[in-house]
C-alpha cells in the first residue's frame, strides 16, 4: 500500500518536471534529475524492503557511545 | 535575478542560526557545562564575530554566488569536488533539522503519530514553497520572524515563574577548560549555518551594507541563545535540564499565570513549526542551488522533488531514535559543521587573501558586479 503510493508520488514528480526538460532539451539537467530520482528511489526501498544500508553517522554515533 | 530586502536576508540569517538551538541547546550546554552555558555564550562572540568578519570578506571579493565562487578561487576541479562536498552537508542540515522536529513533535507533543505523516506535513509548504521561488520563501520567513520569534521568547520569559533562582548560574570557578572549549565549538557550529549568507547575499539589494544586517543577525543570534540557555538553568537548574528531551518545551507546559494563563505549550509548536520550515526551505534552497551551480544545470527548481522524497527517508533512515540524534548533536554535527562550514571559508579567505593583488582594496571585485 505504501509502496505504491510512493510510486504514485513518484509518478505525480516526473509528470511535474521532465515534460519542461524534455521540451527544453536541457539533456544534462534531464541526467541529473534521472541520477537523484533514481537514489531517491532507492533510499525508498531501503527504507520499505529493510534493504541492508551503510550509515556512516550511526556507526560514529556507536563508537562515541562505546560498549 | 531574484531579489531579497535587506530585512528579508536579516531574517534568513537569523532564522537559520536560531531555530535548532532553541530546540536542543540548552540540554547540549547543561550536559556538557552545567550552569556554566552562559559563559560559553560569552566565549563563543569572538569566533562568532570571525566567522560573519570572514563570509563578509569572502562575499566582497567575489563575484559569483556559493558555491560557484569556489571555483572562482581555487579552479575548477576542486572548486566542483568542494562543491559537491558542500551539496551533501547543506542537504544534511536539512535532514538533521526534520529529524530533531520530528522526534520534538514525537516525544512532546504527539505521541504515537506516524513519523511519515509528520515528516509529509512539514515538507509538502517547504516544497511548495520553494516551487515558487526564493521570494516567495523568503517573504514568508519574514513574516514567521516578525510574528513566531517575540512568540516564542515571551513563552521563554513566562518561564521565569516563582520557582526561578538565580543562583543556579553559580558557581562560576568550576569548569574544565576542555568542556568550556567544547560548548563554544557547540555554538559556533549553529553561528556557522549563517555560509548561507554566501549565496543568498548577491540577491540582496544592497551587498555593500550586508555587514549590518548580519552583524544585527550575529547579535540577536547571541541574545536569544543567551536567554535560551540560562532561563531553563535557572527554572530547572543544570541537572534537570540535561536530563530532560527538549527543556524549553516544559518550561512552556509548566508556564502557570495566577492559574489564569496555562497549557500554552501549544503556542510554542506552533511558533517551533514555522521556524523548522524556514530553516528547511533555507537549507533545502542552498542545497538545490549548489546542485545547479555544481553540475551547471538550467534551473534549480528541477531538483527539488527528487531532493524532497531523500530528505524524507534519510530523516527516517539516517537517525534510529532520539538516543542517537542527541549522541550525533553533541559529538559529530557539530564537528562536520565547523569543518566545512567555518574552516574552510577561513582557509578561502586566506587564498583570496594572497592571491588579490597587492595594493588592491578589499572589496574591489564586488564593485564590478
Amino acid at each position: 500500500m505504501f509502496t505504491a503510493l510512493f510510486f504514485l508520488l513518484v509518478v505525480f514528480l516526473l509528470a511535474l518536471d521532465v515534460p519542461n526538460l524534455r521540451r527544453q532539451r536541457l539533456n544534462k539537467d534531464l541526467l541529473v534529475y534521472t541520477v537523484f530520482m533514481l537514489l531517491a528511489i532507492y533510499l525508498a526501498m531501503v527504507q520499505f524492503y529493510h534493504w541492508p544500508f551503510f550509515n556512516p553517522l550511526l556507526i560514529m554515533a556507536m563508537q562515541v557511545q562505546g560498549p | 535575478m531574484a531579489k531579497l530586502t535587506n530585512i528579508q536576508l536579516f531574517c534568513i540569517l537569523f532564522v537559520t542560526m536560531a531555530v535548532t538551538p532553541y530546540q536542543v541547546l540548552a540540554k547540549l550546554l547543561a550536559a556538557n557545562v552545567a550552569q556554566h552555558g552562559w559563559v560559553v555564550i560569552i566565549g563563543s562572540i569572538a569566533p562568532g564575530l570571525l566567522l560573519v568578519w570572514i563570509y563578509y570578506y569572502i562575499l566582497v571579493n567575489s563575484r559569483r554566488t556559493f558555491p560557484g565562487m569556489l571555483e572562482e578561487h581555487l579552479g575548477t576541479l576542486i572548486g566542483k569536488t568542494l562543491g559537491f562536498v558542500y551539496i551533501w552537508v547543506f542537504f544534511l542540515v536539512v535532514v538533521m533539522s526534520l529529524v530533531i522536529f520530528a522526534n520534538f513533535f514525537l516525544s512532546n507533543v504527539l505521541p504515537g503519530m506516524p513519523i511519515s505523516i509528520l515528516l509529509i506535513f512539514i515538507i509538502l509548504p517547504a516544497f511548495y514553497a520553494l516551487r515558487n521561488g526564493l521570494e516567495t520563501t523568503a517573504r514568508v520567513i519574514e513574516i514567521i520572524i516578525m510574528t513566531g520569534y517575540p512568540l516564542a521568547m515571551v513563552l521563554l520569559f513566562l518561564g521565569l515563574g516563582p520557582e526561578t533562582d538565580w543562583s543556579r548560574l553559580m558557581p562560576i570557578g568550576s569548569f574544565a577548560m576542555a568542556d568550556i572549549a567544547k560548548g563554544i565549538l557547540l555554538v559556533s557550529s549553529y553561528c556557522s549555518f549563517m555560509i548561507v549568507v554566501l549565496t543568498l547575499g548577491p540577491f540582496c539589494h544592497q551587498p555593500r551594507l550586508l555587514w549590518r544586517w548580519m552583524l544585527s543577525a550575529y547579535g540577536l543570534f547571541v541574545f536569544s541563545v543567551l536567554v535560551m540557555v540560562v532561563i531553563p538553568i535557572v527554572a530547572y537548574g543544570p541537572a534537570l535540564t540535561a536530563v530532560q528531551t527538549f527543556p524549553i518545551f516544559n518550561i512552556a507546559r509548566a508556564t502557570n499565570i495566577a492559574g489564569f494563563i496555562h497549557n500554552i505549550e501549544i503556542i510554542l509548536v506552533s511558533a517551533v513549526m514555522p521556524g523548522v520550515f524556514a530553516i528547511l526551505a533555507v537549507f533545502w534552497f542552498v542545497t538545490c542551488y549548489s546542485i545547479q551551480q555544481v553540475f551547471g544545470l538550467q534551473d534549480y527548481r528541477v531538483m527539488i522533488g527528487p531532493t524532497a522524497i531523500m530528505a524524507g527517508i534519510l530523516a527516517v533512515l539516517l537517525v534510529p531514535n532520539i538516543h542517537f540524534l542527541y549522541i550525533m548533536l553533541d559529538q559529530i554535527f557539530p564537528w562536520i559543521f565547523i569543518t566545512i562550514f567555518g574552516i574552510f571559508p577561513v582557509i578561502l579567505a586566506l587564498v583570496i587573501r594572497v592571491k588579490r593583488p597587492k595594493g588592491t582594496p578589499s572589496g574591489t571585485t564586488a564593485d564590478k558586479k
